[in-house]
């Protein structure tokens, strides 16, 4: 009983619902921003042909693609439906079915044929958001509240587990996967050259650090120690404040390097939004500074 | 008071199942091997990669008999790698090349008269480092560019 009490007391903790806001507003416009950004692939599905269609997820169901009119309108609107998120316009309503048809549209992107792990953790905060209090403060017309409760203070709790579990499970995948081997550096060396040369033999343009790289086989093993270390040792930030802030910058700085090299881009996490549940996001607001204490 | 600690417990155990049911959703993809989405089993570059791969592609053959690379665009319909290499190799592995190739064909630039879909065994690292790195390069189709 002392543990579920010390976990309830962890997850409970109570937050200023001007912290669950800013989160809101910077899902919400990072979501409409990657869609636009995005917006000539996704406006390009719809109809795809039996060989580029593999369901996945929510959609597993659908066995035939959707027509190409019904995919844009579902862009479109999830576009309109992030806007209204960000703003929290009519939240109660707005928040679940903006996490839904980011879902849909997501999903149905990543239904090509070949899974894409770019949009995972993005979703899964505005699933979180979108059954949470997230649009009682710094919503449009109306005043800043003052309360601080646990209800603002669990969602960002939960959205911290999501981002730290996803670096977990992938260290898990890559002993599960790899094993120690994994380990030596030369499997990472390798996979900097494979995307490389996939970029190349699918008409792309590989990175231009890709070729130096391979003349520094010495530091793919400290490389691979270190991706594994931050990789399994996420979870310790939930409890370990003092670890957040160098373990975000050593993250991102890994999510930057594969930028780098390969060309493989994780936006969410590189903008930091995805880290963004572990601090005190209202400090951001001049009116806030200096103000909150947990 | 007692009744008022009694509740107070129960929305509390209440809570922690919540949390731990949430915690195996998120890991349940990992207990259960299986990758989807947005569960994942996040496997992007788990495996021990060893440096000679095997990909599927396209080339576009100009009226000269000269060579050159196609875009993603043309050979798969997308601008990501990951997905152009996954739905050509599908398609060869599914033995359908040739309906890859005229589909291909079909999407080619002006100045290519045939595509030819063809399986190619690379080392990776000397392909990375700018240095000639085809070992095998077998042709699994070729298809006219309709005119």
């Amino acid at each position: 009983m002392r543990g579920a009490v010390v976990i309830d007391r962890w997850l409970m903790t109570p937050a200023p619902a001007v912290r669950l806001a800013v989160f809101r507003i910077m899902v919400g416009l990072f979501a409409a921003g990657y869609l636009v950004a995005r917006l000539s692939v996704l406006l390009a599905m719809g109809d795809e042909s039996d060989g580029e269609w593999r369901p996945v997820g929510v959609l597993w169901w659908l066995h035939d693609p959707l027509p190409q009119w019904a995919i844009r309108c579902a862009v479109v609107a999830t576009i309109a439906l992030a806007l209204a998120f960000a703003a929290g316009v009519g939240f109660r309503v707005i928040g679940p079915t903006f996490a839904v048809a980011l879902l849909f549209v997501t999903t149905y992107r990543t239904s090509g044929g070949q899974l894409l792990w770019f949009d995972n953790l993005l979703v899964l905060h505005a699933l979180v958001l979108g059954c949470s209090r997230a649009g009682d403060a710094l919503r449009l017309g109306r005043p800043l509240p003052v309360a601080e409760s646990p209800r603002y203070g669990w969602p960002l709790r939960a959205a911290a587990i999501v981002t730290v579990t996803t670096y977990w499970i992938a260290g898990v995948a890559k002993l599960r996967n790899g094993g120690v081997a994994w380990l030596d550096g030369e499997s990472l060396r390798n996979h900097v050259a494979y995307s490389a040369t996939r970029l190349r033999v699918m008409g792309g343009t590989s990175s231009p650090l890709a070729e130096p790289m391979m003349s520094l086989d010495w530091i793919f093993t400290p490389l691979a120690v270190a991706t594994i270390t931050i990789e399994l040792g996420a979870p310790l930030v939930l409890v370990l404040s003092r670890l957040r802030v160098p373990w975000v910058a050593t993250v991102w700085c890994m999510h930057a390097a594969i930028a780098a090299t390969m060309f493989v881009v994780f936006p969410y996490p590189l903008t930091l939004i995805a880290f963004a549940p572990l601090f005190q996001l209202e400090r951001l607001l001049p009116a806030h500074r200096g103000a909150s204490r947990r | 008071m007692a009744v008022g600690q009694s509740e107070v417990d129960r929305w509390r155990r209440l809570r922690v199942a919540a949390l731990v049911v949430g915690i195996v959703v998120l890991v349940s993809p990992v207990l259960r091997d299986r990758d989807s989405f947005p569960l994942s089993t996040y496997p992007v570059y788990s495996s021990v990669r060893p440096a000679v791969a095997t990909f599927a592609t396209a080339h576009g053959e100009r009226a000269d008999g000269s060579m050159r690379r196609l875009s993603m665009d043309v050979i798969a319909r997308t601008d990501d790698p990951l997905i152009a290499a996954s739905r050509l190799s599908d398609a060869v592995g599914a033995g359908r090349a040739d309906e890859a190739c005229a589909a291909i064909a079909a999407r080619a630039p002006d100045d290519v008269v045939a595509v030819v879909v063809v399986r190619e065994r690379h080392n990776v690292v000397a392909a990375a480092r700018g240095d000639d790195s085809v070992l095998e390069s077998e042709e699994l189709a070729r298809c006219a560019v309709p005119s």
